[in-house]
């Protein structure tokens, strides 16, 4: 079984480096699928008998990760008219050798971590250590909200390759369902937020203040914040996009990017003279 | 100076296993950013000073790998590398004092050292544009000539570290790595820096009035390229004289016998010169006959091209250079056209003197702001200094004082 | 005076056999695309031909423009002696060979983008300054490779250095070495052989002021390079020596065959890529490459 499970997860860490290249939102939700689909397969060989159980997760997991998942986000890019490309905070290049370099780093620590000997030799850890690396690269790194949704569950492809090290330590309903559970339920709360807004972008806040005749700010090159001006009062709000959903209940992501994704990439200061 | 006593100093003292790794980090490091700053700029003898930089750093990492080797029980592969980096010592001096000789020719001619005011200048000047010409293949690293050389010993040497499999080979393979890059990037800022001067038409006055240098001048650029030719064509001639070296900074290296590759690369070289030159007489035979025609190049229909048009030295580099921004800080200045009329637009990008600018001017500037206080000290009334030398005299009482107490 | 005529066979193979890629990779992409296409042997036809013609000079350069590409073709010629064809051998062979090879091509290089800058134009500028850039990126993925081939078998002559062990290293390797030979010889996705726009060449337009015998040479030192690549591709992927003599020379050809057919799909079915995505590309390249020489690092451990 070690060979066929060494180049499955082998491939998962090339499709890593795959989509923190990719410069186009469909090639990513693409590959993060296609990962999904491959890491669904591997509790299949991990076991030495097929129980039913078994297969019947690792379906589940194909089909949510392969199929449902992948649907949603293309329907959300669809019905909010998101743009194709995208844009990075730290570009495709530093990042891709960023995600390689910590392979690299993730191939050489693993042997310093104490594991059990059937797990020593093969690529579980490192490919793990790896795809977490890469959810992180790509939720620091992208502007757009379905990137970092991706990027979340890329993430969580990781922490799956995780506990597939427990196979063995705990019985098979329980291990088996408790992390991708937890994973669907947080990916798809991701999903909703992108849904929600499009109901009825008008009681948005954003849109709110803008009519009230407060301005937003575009933040630095380079920085995803957005900065709410309050003009009579004087005060400021700085809300880091990342955590905007986690912070306030309706602002959404879609809006903010809308208005505050002015600069792109890194140009050298400009100096406009009228 | 300085890479001479580093060799004098870890050839006489013991020196800890770590300073290989840091000598070869910053060896390769030092080549990369060399270069590529080297590249990005406008004044041909920055340039040639940042490349400067970039050998150093070549120089660096086979010294670096020689104190590996000898820190992994005295690899052969060390000798390999120190060979290497002493030959390129020598090879660097000879490349860039032509270099340095031809540049000068051409400011003396000129009056500016600024790449992008010349051009054309092969046709005024064709003993400097040859000379030239053939220090940038040499600081290249190309063959046949002599940079070629002692690039490939060093290589060889870094190779033959990773082959060992020992821990070193995790400072031989970036090094070699980033030493090739460093080679193309080199390759890139010569042609660049040989076009701009010699190549197509001239852009400003001054290149229009160029004469070429006296003999003179001619001569020292002669004996170098010389130098550099036949280094490239013959290295077993400096062989003992590099190993020996070798041999007095590391006694089990010791041994006059050349590496066997060495002399199947003099021979090569020889090969390739001479191939060279006739394929070059032959083609050039073919050609010049009556029927060879000029005219002027083209330039896509365009009615009214002027020497402008060509490229500069800032857009031959921007692509390499704008992978460097992040040390290079470029500056870049817009004037859009506004309103319904024409008017003028400029658009300039230009990397400014960044060293001097940001590290350099505002460090001269504290040391200043500082110096210029205490001088206030220094005032020339002479009751003053004594009431100084009282007060010195009181405060070291007052230590002993405090010591002595129990 | 049998080694001289080994010599001269040798050469002759490698030179006559080159100006058949360019046409079977037009005919393969002719086909996909529905027409007839020109004959295979076109580019010797047209090598004859521009072989007769006199040459048009541009009033700024100097006679290094003519000269020049005799330089860079000399070395691409000298490069084909150091790659072993397979069971043939090669006519020269050293310890260290293989950096020479590099180096050659990059002699190559220079020549072609100092006689691109003789003629002053702003196109030639244009290639000039992509061609050299790339290369860089290119040069780091070449390195890494032949490190991997290095650590793989232990030596340094290309003769030694070209027996790969099948595995996950050859794969990888492959890949960017495949990506590393559309760089250097200006295909699709990096460079379009068949664009008549200036502004979108890297290598066209550096050979653009160039007629008559010059341009022939350069053309025959191009389809000289795109074999070289095609040769060292096949021997660093495919145990082509581990077979009898027969076996070894026809599976040799076949891999040819098979990479320039694949070179010509490629063109077919990939647009250019923009050239703010090239550096992107060829990351990706030095990385599998570099993840090759750590495969084969590991493995040499094991």
């Amino acid at each position: 079984m070690n060979p066929n499970l060494n180049l499955l997860i082998g491939l998962a860490m090339g499709l890593n480096l795959l989509s923190l290249g990719s410069s186009r939102l469909p090639a990513l939700i693409r590959t993060m699928s296609v990962q999904g689909v491959i890491l669904g397969v591997m509790p299949m060989l991990m076991e030495h008998e097929l129980d039913w159980r078994v297969v019947l997760v690792a379906l589940a997991t194909i089909a949510g990760k392969g199929l449902v998942i992948p649907s949603l986000l293309r329907r959300a890019m669809r019905t909010a008219q998101i743009d194709r490309e995208l844009d990075p905070l730290i570009g495709f290049v530093p990042s891709l050798l960023l995600g390689a370099g910590g392979a690299i780093a993730a191939l050489a620590l693993a042997h310093l971590l104490p594991l059990l000997p059937e797990h020593a030799d093969t690529l579980l850890v490192p490919g793990a250590l790896a795809t977490v690396l890469t959810g992180f690269i790509l939720l620091i790194g992208r502007t757009k909200a379905i990137s970092q949704v991706c990027g979340y569950l890329i993430l969580e492809n990781g922490i799956y390759l995780f506990g597939l090290l427990l196979i063995k330590a705990m019985p098979l309903l329980r291990c088996r369902n408790f992390i991708p559970c937890t994973g669907y339920l947080i990916s798809l709360l991701f999903v909703c937020r992108i849904f929600r807004p499009h109901n009825n972008p008008v009681h948005s806040p954003v849109i709110l203040k803008l009519r009230r005749g407060k301005s937003v700010q575009a933040g630095k090159a380079g920085f995803a914040t957005a900065r709410i001006t309050d003009d009579h009062r004087g005060g400021r709000i700085e809300i880091p996009r990342i955590f905007a959903t986690f912070l306030s209940q309706d602002i959404d992501l879609y809006h903010l990017q809308m208005f505050t994704d002015s600069h792109r990439g890194r140009q050298p200061p400009l100096h406009v003279r009228g | 100076m300085g890479v001479y006593g580093i060799l004098r100093f870890s050839g006489w003292l013991a020196v800890p296993p770590a300073a290989g790794w840091v000598v070869i980090a910053l060896g390769a490091t030092s080549a990369m950013l060399g270069i590529a700053f080297a590249l990005a700029q406008n004044d041909f003898k920055r340039l040639l000073a940042y490349c400067s930089v970039e050998n150093v750093g070549i120089i660096l990492i086979g010294l670096g790998g020689a104190l590996l080797a000898r820190s992994h029980g005295d690899a052969a592969w060390g000798r390999l590398v120190l060979a290497g980096a002493l030959l390129h010592v020598w090879n660097h001096g000879a490349f860039k004092a032509l270099l340095f000789f031809g540049a000068g020719s051409v400011l003396h001619a000129t009056g500016t050292r600024e790449m992008s005011r010349l051009g054309g200048l092969w046709h005024l000047m064709p003993w400097t544009a040859g000379l030239f010409a053939i220090g940038a293949l040499a600081v290249a690293g190309l063959p046949p000539l002599n940079g070629f050389v002692s690039e490939w010993m060093i290589y060889l040497g870094l190779f033959d570290a990773v082959n060992a499999k020992q821990p070193s080979a995790w400072a031989a393979m970036p090094a070699a790595i980033m030493m090739g890059m460093a080679g193309a990037l080199a390759l890139a800022t010569f042609a660049k820096a040989g076009a701009m001067i010699f190549l197509g038409a001239p852009r400003t006055k001054p290149a229009v009035q160029a004469r070429e240098c006296g003999g003179w001048m001619s001569a020292p650029m002669l004996v170098l390229a010389g130098i550099c030719l036949t280094l490239g064509l013959w290295p077993l001639l400096v062989w003992p004289m590099v190993s020996s070296a070798a041999g007095a900074w590391q006694p089990t290296w010791a041994g006059a016998a050349p590496p066997v590759p060495l002399e199947a690369l003099g021979w090569v070289q020889i090969g390739l010169a001479a191939l060279i030159a006739a394929a070059g007489f032959l083609l050039w035979s073919k050609v010049a006959t009556p029927h060879l025609r000029r005219g002027p190049t083209w330039d896509c229909g365009y009615a009214a091209p002027t020497a402008r048009m060509q490229y500069s030295s800032g857009s031959f580099a921007g692509i390499a250079a704008a992978w460097f921004f992040w040390i290079l800080r470029p500056v870049r200045t817009l004037r859009r056209v506004r309103g319904h009329f024409p008017a003028e637009a400029i658009r300039l990008e230009r990397v400014p003197e960044t060293v001097l600018d940001l590290v350099i001017r505002p460090l001269a500037a504290r040391v200043m702001t500082v110096s210029t206080a205490v001088r206030r000290l220094q005032h020339g009334r002479l009751s003053a200094y004594i009431l100084y030398v009282v007060a010195g005299l009181a405060a070291l009482t007052v230590l002993v004082l405090i010591e002595s107490m129990p | 005076m049998i080694p001289i005529l080994e010599f001269l066979l040798r050469l002759a193979c490698w030179l006559v056999v080159a100006p058949l890629l360019p046409g079977i990779i037009n005919r393969v992409k002719s086909m996909v695309a529905g027409r007839r296409g020109p004959p295979v042997l076109q580019l010797y036809y047209d090598l004859a031909r521009l072989w007769r013609k006199d040459v048009v000079m541009s009033n700024l350069a100097s006679p290094m423009f003519v000269i020049l590409p005799a330089v860079a073709w000399v070395a691409l010629a000298g490069a084909t002696l150091l790659v072993p064809l397979g069971p043939a051998g090669a006519s020269l062979s050293f310890r260290g060979d293989v950096l020479l090879f590099i180096y050659l091509l990059a002699l190559a290089r220079f020549c072609t983008a100092w006689a691109a800058m003789e003629t002053g134009s702003a196109f030639e500028g244009m290639g000039s300054a992509r061609e050299v850039s790339y290369a860089v990126l290119a040069e780091a993925a070449m390195i890494a490779a032949v490190l991997s081939l290095c650590v793989q078998t232990g030596s340094m002559l290309l003769v030694t250095m070209l027996v790969p062990t099948v595995g996950a290293s050859a794969v990888l390797l492959a890949a960017g070495l495949f990506i590393v030979l559309l760089a250097e010889n200006c295909r699709v996705p990096f460079d379009d052989p068949n664009t008549h726009l200036e502004l979108t060449m890297i290598h066209e337009v550096m050979v653009l002021d160039h007629s008559g015998p010059p341009l022939a040479v350069i053309l025959h030192g191009a389809s000289v390079k795109l074999l070289l690549f095609a040769v060292v591709l096949t021997q660093a992927v495919v145990p082509v020596g581990n077979f009898g003599s027969l076996v070894a020379c026809v599976l040799l050809v076949a891999c040819v065959l098979m990479v320039t057919v694949g070179i010509g799909l490629v063109e077919s079915l990939l647009a250019r890529f923009a050239f703010r995505r090239v550096p992107l590309l060829l990351t990706v390249a030095f990385l599998l490459c570099l993840f090759a020489l750590l495969v084969a690092w590991k493995g040499g451990e094991a």
